[in-house]
This record gives structure tokens, C-alpha cells and sequence, in this order.
């Protein structure tokens, strides 16, 4: 993907402050394209790969996979339609300089949103079928590659289940909500439990359900 | 009448006395303000003392690999060392240790009364203390102002230090005889054991060495050892520490042969890794700091894996050997050298004589070897042996023409056995992608330590082995696996010469032919050099030597077009980074030869860890840690996807296997000069080279499928089945392609897979999803 800041280093869009929102709100759908990258990777690596086939209504863990895919795509191109909105609304009057670079990051973005969708339709949804996947409570996906390093400050895409999300105390209903930083799901506004780093793709659920 | 004279009343007595004592104390305290200075000027060689302890090195399963020091010297502290071996030594030379303050005038003088009656030097009258000072600071001089001094250094020395410290460091420093400084390398030299676990016999042995180690010590002389372990032992019962009867019997105990228990295997098989890990060493930490910091080394190499590759690598060179014959050691013996034989046979060529001996031998005119005046027949069977000929290999009897001159062993049968050289070398090295660890490095079939180390330093031209980083350059510069590049004829003009002359250039396949409008796969699984030039015009020289770079390859590269076809000379080490750094999907790290160091005083450091000490100029990062972005995600995956078609259905097809996914590549350079073969399965990369170090042609048809991948294959399948998968990363979407999904550029072009076109407004529903 291409580096935001690289795509806004124009002093002048950096000071706008709608500029600025529509590169936080890029940088979020980052955040959740990345997680379906790794959603749909592990669900490849381990479908694909092996030459037993392993089958949906069999592996509930593999179809959970699937179902976040799918909850994961469907915020990705949402928020990339809600970008390409602003940026539409706000770019008349603008110069070229100062909306081309949110342009081309929203384009790269909406390729890769595009190529995601091509796998998910040509492949994870046929081995789907009938199977109806859901969403389980589970930790994310950290990176395949051996010592590639994780930036505690990224922005992390994860599947609020239930509860509330803490820090922020943001209602958790089965959408996806981007994190920055530890968090974790309580119950109720007390917050008790622990926010912990959270890797992309997390389905958090308050307990009974899991700490995560 | 006489007065009588005046008696001083006691009272001046007193007062003189007093005047005495307080002039005395304000001396004392006068030349102690005047000398503490320069004492502690002295001293503070102890506070900078770093005695050099042996550096030893174990493999990754804690057996040893290596060992160095200019003093074999094992620190150990003072609760590691046996309560007997503390006792014999205090006992033997310095019973009052624990209550002097550094010198002992009573101690010294029953020394001397000790060797008058004697006749001989029985005892010493020096303290533990001053043998430091003596050891460290003083020297042997003999002279009474430097005995003064040693006294006056040894008393600041006990203010400084406690008795403990003082006692730990002596049992540590002392010399103990056969290169072995300290208790505990002297216990295990001698004994076989630790220092902690010596009982009283053996701990006055070790006492008893200390007065002449050289000469007393139990490899040198086990009589003069038995002596030194008595007289320690009659000191003992002296002491009351050990009773008589029992010192007896242990008086008449045998001495323990020398061992050598911990000593590294002696197996010249490990010099390359040895060569390899001092010389990481040395460049990270210099000459002296190692041994100052006492480093204990865990390295990366594992010793069994170790043992498979050399021999892989060994089996391969003789199977080359087999196919192309060995090399004659000799050409034909000049003209003038024969004439000069023929006058005198003995004299210009030492033959051997003896059964065992080996040596050069003349072909006589009726086609028998002369050794000497020895007329020699060939063994049964040395005929058919074959060897190289100008032509191609052919049998012995052909190539051992009148007049030639080949190096031949006598065997006990009285016949000659042809001994022509092992000419074809190798070099493997294997990592493990978790951290990189290097498992196994071998650097020749025989290699001398801190010798030519044909994995780290040959460099050598990688051939078609270095087609990887081309394709991964042309994927980053826009191209996907299934992009289709021609292969046809293909003529490059290359700059005039300096003679204005035109020259040009036409990569050839090695099958001469050409398969028209191929998929990227195809072209690297079949190593088409037509498209590996095309590419390499696509994505430029630079940058394609940029990538490499990035990736691994320290070594110069020219950026010219001949690049794509890897004529630019890389290292196997480097390579091998290179290709590990595709496996693991674009990331880099460097090679790690050291998991762990471990310095005397319990610091520890690990991969990327900054070793900083005073005896550094500056922090020193051991080689690892976090790896670093060198390719694109989806063009390293790709690529993997492209070396595994290669292996199922390309140049590397005998690599195949139902064990988990392989990706490799093979490498053949021009004229058969070298043979590689370079890969990945998910968990380690192995690359493997042959060649000769001469640069001699190996020999037609000899491959890196051929002469390599055999070699490859046998380290790869003594590796644990670890099966897994390659990663894919976040930068890589999967689309259905083929034989199951392959990673496209997240671009427009990855619309089509959805079969209809990305267009400008709202995306649709993600599948799946619903409305």
C-alpha cells in the first residue's frame, strides 16, 4: 500500500483539517484492508494448501475465518465509499496538487479492495456455501513473515462482538472498529479488564465470552 | 655529702614512651597519607583487571564446537570451586590467610626456619596476597625494595579487597601447569572434571602444582606430580585437615590420566564454521575483548546438520568426480626433467619406497610406473580408473602415457595405486528462517581453519540461481506471474569497443530454442535467458541490483544487462540470505551465526542485542533482530509460487517431494564452470554450490540439477519435515489462478478478477456480505 504521509507531504493539504480527516479516515480503512489480508491469507494458507480439503460445516474454526472475510470486506468498501464521498465533496475549489494524493491512495486502495473481493467471490464464498459461517469470539492474525515488525501505533482493525470496548467505552454490536492501541471488551463501564495489543482481524467479545 | 644522682621519675619513662608511640603513629600515618597514592595507583590494575578466559563455543544443542585463548583459563567463582581445593591451597601455601592482613611475618619466617632445616626451598613465605601483587603488579624481581613494595601493595590491597575476593581471584590467576590457568580449567585438563567436584587427593595435586607448574605438572611429569600431590597431602595431616591413614591411601592412588572431556571433536568437518564463527567474532568484538569478557558462544550451527551437508556437498563433488574423472596430479614431466631422471633416477623425485608412501611416479616406456629404481606395476584396477583427458574423462592406462608423472601410493601388495587429485570443491549453507539462524555452513570438502572459505569468500558467478531477483524486479515493476514476455531471438548492441568495432551480443537458451510468448512462470521454471534479459531491459540493471542488494548480496554488481543472467560474482552466504529473504515474503534479516553470548560476569546478549563494555570503543549490535522491507510482499511471494513451479515441473524437477512445498532454482554457468542449486521449503533455505577453485570446467552436462540439486535435496531431507507454508503477505491478495491462487499487486489489473471492470463510483457489496 502506499505510505500515507508520503501521499501528504504537501504542507498545504497536511494543514487542512478536512484533508486531515479524510487521511485518518484512509489510514482506518487501511487498517481494516490489511485485516482482511490476513483473514483471507490464513484462511488460504490452510485451505488451499493442504491436500486434504478440509470442509466448511466441519471446521467451524475455518468458516469463522471466512465470516470475519466477509464482515471485514463489506466495512472496508463502506468506509472506502464514505472517502471517496468526501473526498468528492470537498475537492471542488481545491488544486490538483492538494487532492491528487488522496486520490491515488484512495485508488490503490479501492484496487486491492477490488482484488480482495475477486478471491472472496471466486474462492472462500463457494466453499462457503451452505455453511452459513459466523463470527467466533478469537485473537487476530500477526504477520507471516518471520521478524517483520509491528508498529504498536498502527491503527488495528478488529470485529467488536459484545460489551464495551475499553479504553473509549465504544458499544461493541458485531461491527468492526479500528483500535490504536491495547484495548479489550468489558461488560460494563467499569471497564474491568485489561486492555492487551490487539492484532488484526480480533473478534472481541465481553466476558463470559473471552478476554481476548 | 653526695646527693644521689636523680633516678627519672617512671613518670618521663612514660612520657618518652608516649612521645615515641605518638611519633611513630604520625609517621605511620605520614607515610601512609604520603604512599596511599601511588599504592592505589598501582592497584587499580585490579580494578580494570579482566583476566582473558578461554572463549568457548557450543552448537545450538549445547555440544562444544570450539574453543580459543592465548590462556586456557574457565572463571570460576569462589562457591563453584570445592571446599578441599580452597583448603590444599590455604594449607600449602599460605595457612594463615584468613587472619593476616596481607603479609605474615610469623609465616615467613617459619618458611625460612622450615628451608634452612631442609637444606632445600620446602616452603614459601610469601601470602596469598602478595603472590597476587606478584602475578599482577610486581613481576619476579627479587630485589628487597621491591619486596618492601609488594608488602605495602599486598596490606593496601587487603583494605581494598576482602579476604574473599582476594582468594577468588588468586584461585582463578594461578598457573596450574600444561597451558591451564586457574582451578578450573586445570581440573578439567587434569582431572576431567570441575573444579567443584575435586576431592582431597585431587586438590592437593592442584596445590601442589603451584610451586612448578611446568615441570610438576601430570602431563609433563606424573612422578613429580605424585611427589607435589604428597608433600600437599603430608601438609594437610600437618594442618590437621586430613587424616594420616587416609592420606596415605590417597598418596598411593594413581594419577587421573589427562583428559580432555570438554574439548571440542577435533572433526576437520567443523573448521568452516569454526573459520566462520571466529572471524564473526573477531570483526564484531576485535582480538582481546572476546577473552577479556570470558564470552561463552551458543551458536546457530547444528552440529548433526553440520556433518549432513558436508557430506552431501563431499558426495556431490565425487559423484562429479565419477561422471568427469579425477585430474591427473601432474602434467608430462618436462624434457629436461626426464633427462635428469634418467641419469638419476632417485634424484629428482622422492618415489615412494615404503609400503603407505605416496609420491610422484614416471610412466617408463612400456607403460609401467617406475618409483625410483622400483619398477612398479600398476594395482588391479588402477587401469580403469578414470581421469580427465583433454578431451574428456578416460581411463588411467590411456592418460598414463611414457613420459607422464602421477602421484601414486605404494600398497603392501608391492603394486602402485594411482592417487589423482579431488579437484571439484563445494560449499552449502543452510538457514533457518525463524531468525536466520545459520544451521549449517560448509566451506570445501576439506577446509583449514581460518582458511579459504569457499560459502563466505569464493566468489563466484551464480548463473541462472540468480534468476529470482530478476523476476522479483520485473514483478515490482508492475508485472504478474501470468504476464506473458516473449521468448525469441534477441541480439543486443552493446557500446562500440575502443576500437570504434561494433559488438553485439545474442542470449541463447540452453536448449537453443524458443518457445515464442511464455507466462513469467513458465520462463523461470524452464530458465529462459532470452526473457531474463527482456526483463532485465524492463526493469533495468539498477535496479534489479538494487533488489539484490536490499536483499542480501553485499558483493558489487554490474548493472548491466548480462546481470539477468547472474554473471555478476556473489558468495553462497549471500545468496543464501537473498533467497531466504523471498521465503519470508520479502523481509530480510541477517544471517545469525551466534544466538547467544555470555560474558564471565553472567551478561547476556542475543540477535540484535548492543553489546557495550569498556573494553569496546563503542556498542557493538550483534548481527539479527527485526528484519527489514527488501522486496515487495506479492512480488516475493510470486516468485516462491514461480522456483515451486520450478521444482514440480521445471529445471529442478528431482527436487520434488510429497514431504511439503520446495521452491528452488538451479544455476549453470557458462561452460559448465559452476553448478548451483538455490531454494526454500517454508521453515529453511539451502544453497548449494560446486565447483572447482581453479574455475575449471566441471564437465559437460554437469548442472546445477545435475551437480548440485543431489547435494540440496540430502540436506533438505535430513531437515525436520516441517512442512508449513510460505508466507503470504498482507501486500498480497489471493486470486484464483491456475493450480490453485496466486498473489496478485493489489492494482486495477486485479479488478478483472472480479470479472468487471473497477469503475469510479461505489464499490459494489463485498461477496459474501450481503447488500
Amino acid at each position: 500500500m502506499i505510505p500515507l504521509l508520503l501521499l501528504l507531504s504537501d504542507p498545504a493539504g497536511a494543514t487542512d483539517r478536512r484533508a486531515e480527516a479524510l487521511a485518518s479516515a484512509l489510514a482506518d480503512a487501511e487498517a481494516v484492508g490489511r485485516a482482511v489480508a490476513r483473514v483471507q491469507n490464513a484462511w488460504a494458507g490452510v485451505v488451499l494448501e493442504e491436500s486434504q480439503r478440509r470442509r466448511c460445516a466441519d471446521d467451524p474454526a475455518l468458516a469463522d475465518r471466512a465470516a470475519r472475510a466477509r464482515a471485514l470486506g463489506a466495512d472496508w468498501g463502506a468506509r472506502l465509499n464514505a472517502v471517496r464521498e468526501g473526498i468528492d465533496a470537498w475537492a471542488p475549489g481545491r488544486s490538483a496538487d492538494e487532492v491528487a494524493p488522496l486520490r491515488r491512495a484512495l485508488d490503490a486502495q479501492r484496487g486491492a479492495w477490488a482484488a480482495a473481493a475477486a478471491a472472496q467471490a471466486r474462492l472462500v464464498e463457494p466453499w462457503a456455501e451452505g455453511c452459513a459461517p459466523a463470527v467466533l469470539p478469537g485473537p487476530g492474525f500477526p504477520p507471516s513473515e518471520h521478524g517483520r515488525p509491528v508498529d504498536p501505533a498502527e491503527p488495528v482493525a478488529i470485529i467488536g462482538l459484545s460489551g464495551l470496548l475499553c479504553p473509549g467505552l465504544v458499544p461493541l454490536t458485531g461491527a468492526v472498529v479500528v483500535v490504536r492501541g491495547p484495548a479489550c471488551a468489558a461488560p460494563t463501564e467499569a471497564c474491568g479488564c485489561t486492555p492487551g495489543p490487539q492484532l488484526p482481524g480480533a473478534a472481541l467479545t465481553a466476558p463470559p465470552g473471552g478476554p481476548w | 655529702m653526695t646527693r644521689p644522682a636523680a633516678r627519672p621519675p617512671p613518670r618521663r619513662f612514660g612520657l618518652r614512651l608516649t612521645v615515641l608511640v605518638v611519633a611513630a603513629a604520625l609517621l605511620a600515618a605520614i607515610t601512609r597519607r604520603a604512599l596511599t597514592p601511588a599504592l592505589d595507583a598501582e592497584l587499580a590494575a585490579f580494578d580494570a583487571l579482566r583476566p582473558p578466559v578461554e572463549v568457548r563455543v557450543v552448537d545450538r544443542e549445547g555440544r562444544p564446537l570450539d574453543a580459543w585463548s592465548d590462556e586456557r583459563r574457565i572463571w570460576a567463582p569462589l562457591d563453584a570451586i570445592s571446599p578441599a581445593v580452597v583448603t590444599a591451597v590455604l594449607v600449602a601455601e599460605d595457612r594463615h590467610f584468613w587472619r593476616h592482613p596481607g603479609v605474615d611475618p610469623l609465616g615467613a619466617a617459619r618458611a625460612a626456619w622450615v628451608n634452612l632445616r631442609a637444606g632445600a626451598y620446602v616452603q614459601g613465605g610469601s601470602t596469598l596476597t602478595q603472590q597476587l601483587v606478584k602475578l599482577l603488579i610486581t613481576g619476579e624481581e627479587r630485589s628487597l625494595r621491591r619486596k618492601a613494595w609488594e608488602a605495602l601493595l599486598a596490606l593496601r590491597l587487603e583494605q581494598r579487597r576482602s579476604k574473599a575476593q582476594i582468594l577468588e581471584l588468586y584461585l582463578n590467576l594461578v598457573y596450574l601447569g600444561g597451558g591451564n590457568h586457574g582451578v578450573e580449567a586445570a581440573a578439567q585438563a587434569w582431572f576431567g572434571r570441575s573444579a567443584k567436584e575435586l576431592g582431597p587427593g585431587e586438590a592437593a595435586l592442584l596445590a601442589g602444582l603451584i610451586r612448578a607448574p611446568s615441570r610438576d605438572n601430570p602431563g609433563e611429569s606424573p612422578e613429580r606430580a605424585r611427589e607435589a600431590r604428597a608433600r600437599v597431602l603430608r601438609q594437610l595431616v600437618e594442618a590437621g585437615e586430613l587424616d594420616a591413614l587416609r592420606a596415605d591411601r590417597l598418596a598411593d592412588a594413581s594419577l587421573t590420566a589427562p583428559q580432555a572431556a570438554a574439548a571440542p571433536p577435533a572433526d576437520p568437518g567443523l573448521q568452516a564454521a569454526r573459520t566462520a564463527l571466529r572471524r564473526e567474532v573477531q570483526a564484531l568484538l576485535g582480538d582481546r575483548a572476546p577473552a577479556a569478557l570470558g564470552l561463552q558462544i551458543e551458536a546457530a550451527i547444528d552440529l548433526d546438520l553440520q556433518a549432513v551437508a558436508l557430506a552431501a556437498v563431499d558426495a556431490a563433488c565425487a559423484a562429479v568426480e565419477a561422471r568427469q574423472g579425477m585430474r591427473p596430479p601432474d602434467g608430462p614431466l618436462p624434457a629436461a626433467a626426464r633427462a635428469a631422471w634418467a641419469a638419476d633416477p632417485d634424484g629428482g623425485l622422492r618415489a615412494p619406497q615404503l609400503v603407505g608412501d605416496c609420491g610422484p611416479v614416471l610412466i617408463g616406456a612400456d607403460g609401467a610406473p617406475r618409483a625410483g629404481e622400483r619398477r612398479g606395476r600398476w594395482a588391479r584396477g588402477e587401469g580403469g580408473r578414470r581421469v580427465r583427458g583433454p578431451r574428456g574423462p578416460v581411463s588411467l592406462a590411456e592418460a598414463a602415457r611414457p613420459g607422464t608423472v602421477w602421484q601414486a601410493c605404494l600398497g603392501d601388495d608391492g603394486a602402485l595405486r594411482a592417487n589423482p587429485e579431488a579437484w571439484v570443491q563445494g560449499a552449502a549453507v543452510v538457514l533457518d528462517h525463524h531468525q536466520l539462524d545459520v544451521l549449517a555452513l560448509t566451506g570445501g570438502r576439506t577446509m583449514e581453519l581460518e582458511g579459504f572459505h569457499r560459502a563466505t569468500q569464493a566468489a563466484r558467478q551464480p548463473g541462472s540461481a540468480f534468476k529470482p531477483l530478476v523476476w522479483a524486479a520485473a514483478l515490482e515493476s508492475g508485472l504478474t506471474r501470468v504476464d506473458r514476455v516473449l521468448d525469441g531471438p534477441l541480439t543486443i548492441q552493446a557500446p562500440r569497443g575502443p576500437r570504434g568495432q561494433r559488438r553485439s551480443w545474442s542470449p541463447q537458451n540452453y536448449d537453443g530454442s524458443y518457445r515464442g510468448m511464455v507466462r513469467l512462470e513458465q520462463a523461470l521454471a524452464q530458465s529462459l535467458n532470452t526473457v531474463a534479459v527482456r526483463l532485465t531491459q524492463r526493469a533495468g540493471p539498477e535496479a534489479i541490483a538494487a533488489l539484490a542488494a536490499r536483499a542480501g548480496h553485499r558483493s558489487p554488481l554490474r548493472p548491466d544487462l548480462s546481470l539477468g543472467l547472474g554473471t555478476s560474482e556473489v558468495t553462497v552466504v549471500d545468496h543464501a540470505v537473498a533467497i531466504a529473504t523471498l521465503a519470508n515474503g520479502g523481509w530480510r534479516r541477517d544471517p545469525v551465526l551466534i544466538r547467544q553470548a555470555r560474558a564471565a560476569d553472567g551478561r547476556t546478549w542475543g540477535p540484535g542485542d548492543a553489546l557495550s563494555d569498556p573494553l569496546l570503543p563503542a556498542p557493538v549490535r550483534l548481527p539479527g533482530g527485526p528484519a527489514t522491507a527488501a522486496v515487495r510482499g506479492e512480488a516475493a511471494r510470486q516468485v516462491i509460487d514461480m522456483m515451486r513451479a520450478a521444482v514440480e515441473a521445471g529445471t529442478g524437477s528431482d527436487a520434488r517431494s510429497d514431504r511439503g512445498p520446495r521452491a528452488a532454482k538451479t544455476g549453470t554457468t557458462s561452460g559448465y564452470v559452476d553448478a548451483w542449486f538455490a531454494g526454500s521449503t517454508p521453515q529453511h533455505t539451502v544453497v548449494v554450490w560446486i565447483g572447482a577453485d581453479d574455475r575449471t570446467p566441471l564437465g559437460d552436462g554437469e548442472t546445477g540439477a545435475r551437480a548440485a540439486l543431489p547435494a540440496w535435496v540430502a540436506i533438505v531431507d535430513a531437515l525436520d519435515a516441517d512442512g508449513g507454508r510460505f508466507p503470504l503477505p498482507d501486500e498480497a491478495v489471493l486470486v484464483p489462478e491456475g493450480r490453485g491462487y496466486a498473489a496478485l499487486p493489489r492494482d486495477r489489473r486485479a479488478a478483472a478478477a472480479l470479472g468487471r471492470p473497477l469503475r469510479a463510483g461505489p464499490l459494489p457489496p463485498f461477496p459474501g456480505a450481503g447488500g
